[in-house]
């Protein structure tokens, strides 16, 4: 590019020197042909030579009387020699004059004769003066004709000269005609080339201009380039639509104060006050990067890049929705560490609530042969070891419930109808200041869950709705039926859910203490007069039903806590469960009982034992299934479902039954439903017999086992 | 076919030319210079007062009416006022049917001129310079003179060479 620059210059500097030369040479050639034209040093030396011989002519013939030359004649002829001698004295012929002194000695001597011969001219007629007058002529005859042939050399050279001279200018005057149409030709050439270098450049700056169109347009983002005096000078179409603006047109040539004028002028007073507050957000902004909340609320990210002739590029992103996003992750997330850490709670409740069942069962089954054979007194001791054993094990069934690890005992309730039975009940529960209110809907769903767990959660809502509300106040009990709303924990949206609200007028609770509510041992009342365990056993027991617990609490005006449970199919009949008062039923069949917890094994083998049965005792699956072998006259096994060493009490009773098909089988766990699901279920023969059990429960649970009908197909199926 | 047409038209110019200057001579006689003559005209014209010439003293030729040329010359330094006869006129007033005119000086330098050119070029026979007769010494008495600066084609060997000074006689042919 520049190369061609400098070839142009180059070349039109040549043709401005080769046209400057022409135009001189052009003068110099007229000069030199005017000068041509008036070479006649000869012409005058001759005419000189020549009027001079004819005065001398005409001056002889007259004298003669045959010639008719008269005096006009000679006078004439004398005037015309005065004519050419005048012309000598020209500065041509004096230039010949000047080369030879005795060239102008001569003209000198030719102009004295004819000032010496003009008065005698006048005289011509008198007598003797032709004579005197050719005296005085004839003497320059010789250096006259002298000068005039010298003339003739010297016209001759001279014309040769410029002939010469001619030529060279007509060289040089061909050369530079020549250079210039040479000059010429190129500077067409490197115009045509230069041209075609502009078209290219030209054709390449549309093009890149068309990609920068479509990559700003294209973008996601608002761009906005302001020049130094801050007027928007480029912008894409994402702008407006970013801003919120109605905007087909690009907002370009305008600061943005302008345009706030401009759309005020206009009548919209929402666009100026949008462009106004934008105009104070850049000019206020102290880094590269700043996050501004429109008029309308949304949140933009705008970011700036300076420019090097004092621009700025600002990039206008709307993240209202990210910042939504992450907001709704955030409490996610905090969600599920929350039911991480139930989970975890929960685990750690269960496993102590079954080593603890181990010892109540113990406790409580020697506490039953006390009351039962001890003497009166001891026996009033034994009642006492008996009921604080049962409250300890109501106590681990509710750790139990928080904990999931409940055996559930699922039928088909109404809510209402379970709130309905309980009522005497909460009455006494609550005492006479509080007003009981109960609103029962959607009475035709059912919700599938275990009865005694559900009345022990709503007893537990009551009395923790009793305890924040010391003063007095209303407490109301509403059941119903919905649909499941989006984001409600283990429940699909849309799917039937029945719910059971219980709400008071109390004291209520900070943000702090509903996030902390459902752990276990947590409690705001009087140390010892709550265990802490109350709320934990309703979230428990939600969760094992499938459903979710939820609290709605604001401090001085009370808490709302729902209960949510999957709704159930009707169920096809009612049964009902009627329980017997029956004594302990007895039975003299073997026994083999495993137990790997000695005082729990020393106390089945006992009561057995005293109820009439032949027990065997084991205290690993693979002695029990040794014995088996050994022997295999046992009627009923009866194992506990953990036991240590690899096998659990499930899978020794599938070998067992590989050994003795008619063998009978009872189970017991405190926590039945983690096993199964870790060692999967017994078969439907099995029957399970839920921790801490009383001797009377246990005596019922084996003879029930031992009476059943050996592999009946039409045995009802064990709901565990 | 040729002949025949050559020879009609020198019927036809012979004829032109008799007419003429038979018009001429007998509507305008020629009068004998009063003074001494200062030019001769000779050749093919019609009206002659001396012979087979037609001789013209100074007022005879200022008689025919006096036109002004300024214009540069090779001759003079800057531009000069000439007054003289137009040589159309002369020609017209003494008949001239020829093709060409000889201009003969003094010194029996001569030049040929084609007669259309004297009203093409409105040519002068000049008698003053700036105002003065101008006399044998300084090229009179007579020059002929073209009006150089109105047409740059003047300005030429041709027409230098043809503009006659001292001129003495003119012949028609």
């Amino acid at each position: 590019m520049s190369r061609i620059k400098l070839l142009l210059v180059f070349i039109s500097g040549c043709l401005v020197a080769a046209t400057v030369s022409l135009a001189v040479l052009i003068a110099q050639r007229q000069e030199t042909l005017r000068e041509v034209s008036r070479y006649n040093t000869s012409w005058l030396a001759s005419q000189a030579v020549a009027e001079f011989t004819r005065l001398e002519q005409r001056i002889s013939a007259f004298g003669d009387p045959d010639s008719d030359v008269d005096q006009d004649e000679v006078e004439l002829r004398f005037d015309i020699l005065m004519n050419r001698i005048k012309l000598l004295g020209d500065g041509e012929f004096q230039d010949f004059v000047r080369r030879d002194p005795e060239r102008g000695d001569i003209v000198e001597r030719l102009v004295a004769a004819a000032a010496a011969a003009e008065p005698l001219i006048r005289d011509i007629e008198k007598p003797g003066v032709p004579a005197k007058l050719l005296a005085l002529l004839t003497p320059l005859d010789r250096d006259l004709a002298l000068m005039a042939s010298a003339a003739n050399r010297y016209g001759a050279e001279r014309v040769s000269e410029d002939q010469h001279e001619l030529l060279r200018l007509h060289l040089t005057f061909s050369a530079l005609s020549g250079g210039l149409a040479i000059f010429g030709f190129a500077l067409i050439l490197v115009l045509g080339r230069q041209n075609q270098v502009l078209e290219r450049a030209q054709a390449d700056l549309r093009q890149q201009n068309a990609r920068f169109d479509v990559t700003i347009n294209n973008m996601p983002h608002g761009l906005a380039m302001f020049d130094a005096e801050a007027r928007l000078i480029v912008s894409n179409r994402r702008l407006p639509l970013v801003l919120g603006l109605s905007e087909a047109a690009p907002l370009t040539g305008l600061t943005l104060e302008e345009m706030a004028l401009q759309a005020e002028a206009e009548g919209r007073t929402g666009k100026a006050v949008l462009l106004r507050d934008l105009a104070a957000a850049l000019a206020g902004a102290s880094s590269e990067s700043l996050l501004h909340t429109l008029p309308d609320g949304r949140t933009l990210s705008l970011s700036r890049s300076l420019m090097a002739e004092g621009g700025i590029v600002w990039i206008f992103e709307d993240v209202s929705a990210r910042i939504e996003a992450q907001t709704k992750r955030e409490q996610l997330e905090e969600q599920l560490l929350q039911s991480q850490k139930m989970e975890a709670v929960g685990q750690l409740t269960g496993g102590i609530a079954h080593d603890f069942n181990n010892l109540l069962t113990v406790i409580l089954g020697n506490a039953e042969i006390l009351v039962e054979e001890a003497d009166p007194n001891t026996q009033e001791l034994a009642r006492m070891i008996l009921e604080a054993a049962e409250q300890g094990a109501d106590l681990t069934q509710k750790l139990l419930a928080f904990g999931r690890r409940q055996s559930l005992k699922t039928e088909h309730l109404k809510l209402g109808d379970s709130v309905s039975g309980m009522t005497p009940l909460l009455r006494r529960a609550i005492g006479e200041h509080i007003d009981l209110r109960t609103e029962f809907s959607g009475g035709s769903a059912y919700a599938l869950t275990d009865r005694a767990l559900l009345e022990s959660a709503i007893l537990n809502l009551v009395v923790n709705a009793r305890d924040a509300m010391p003063q007095g106040g209303t407490l109301t009990i509403k059941t119903g039926e919905r649909q499941a709303a989006k984001g409600e924990p283990n429940l699909a949206v849309g799917t039937s859910v029945v719910y059971l609200t219980v709400s008071d007028t109390g004291t209520g609770m900070s943000p702090e203490v509903i996030a902390r509510a459902f752990e276990p041992f947590f409690t705001t009342k009087e140390v010892g007069k709550g265990s802490g365990l109350g709320l934990s056993m309703v979230y428990g027991f939600a969760e094992q039903s499938g459903g979710h617990v939820s609290i709605k609490s604001k401090v001085g005006q009370g808490t709302a806590i729902t209960i949510v449970l999957p709704a159930a199919h009707a169920p096809r009949v009612e049964q009902d469960d009627i329980e017997d008062a029956k004594p302990a039923a007895r039975g003299e069949e073997r026994v083999l009982v495993v137990e790997d917890e000695p005082h729990v094994l020393q106390f089945v083998s006992t009561q057995l034992r005293r109820l009439g049965y032949r027990v065997t005792a084991a205290s690993t699956g693979a002695e029990a299934l040794m014995l088996l072998q050994q022997r295999s006259s046992f009627d009923i096994l009866f194992s506990d479902v953990v036991l240590p060493r690899g096998l659990s009490g499930i899978e020794v009773a599938r070998q067992a039954r590989s050994i003795d098909p008619n063998l009978k089988v009872l189970l017991t766990s405190g926590y039945p439903e983690e096993v199964f699901q870790q060692h999967g279920r017994p078969d439907e023969h099995t029957q399970l017999l839920r921790k801490p059990f009383k001797s009377k429960d246990l005596a019922a649970a084996l003879r029930e086992t031992l009476d059943a009908q050996p592999r009946p197909a039409s045995q009802p199926v064990l709901a565990s | 076919m040729k002949r025949r047409g050559f020879v009609m038209a020198l019927a036809a110019s012979v004829a032109a030319l008799g007419f003429m200057g038979l018009d001429r001579s007998q509507a305008n006689p020629l009068p004998a210079p009063a003074e001494k003559p200062i030019l001769t005209i000779t050749g093919k014209i019609g009206a002659k007062n001396k012979d087979d010439a037609a001789q013209f003293d100074r007022s005879m030729l200022e008689a025919l009416g006096m036109v002004r040329i300024e214009t540069t010359t090779p001759w003079f330094k800057g531009t000069v006022a000439f007054e003289g006869v137009p040589m159309d006129k002369l020609m017209q007033h003494v008949g001239a049917s020829g093709e060409r005119v000889v201009a003969v000086a003094l010194n029996d330098y001569s030049s040929e001129i084609p007669l259309e050119d004297f009203k093409k070029h409105r040519v002068i026979l000049a008698l003053k310079r700036d105002g003065e007769y101008m006399p044998v010494r300084d090229k009179g008495p007579l020059f002929i003179i073209y009006p150089f600066d109105s047409d740059p084609d003047l300005k030429s060997q041709t027409y230098y060479g043809r503009s006659v000074w001292q001129v003495a006689r003119l012949v028609v042919k």
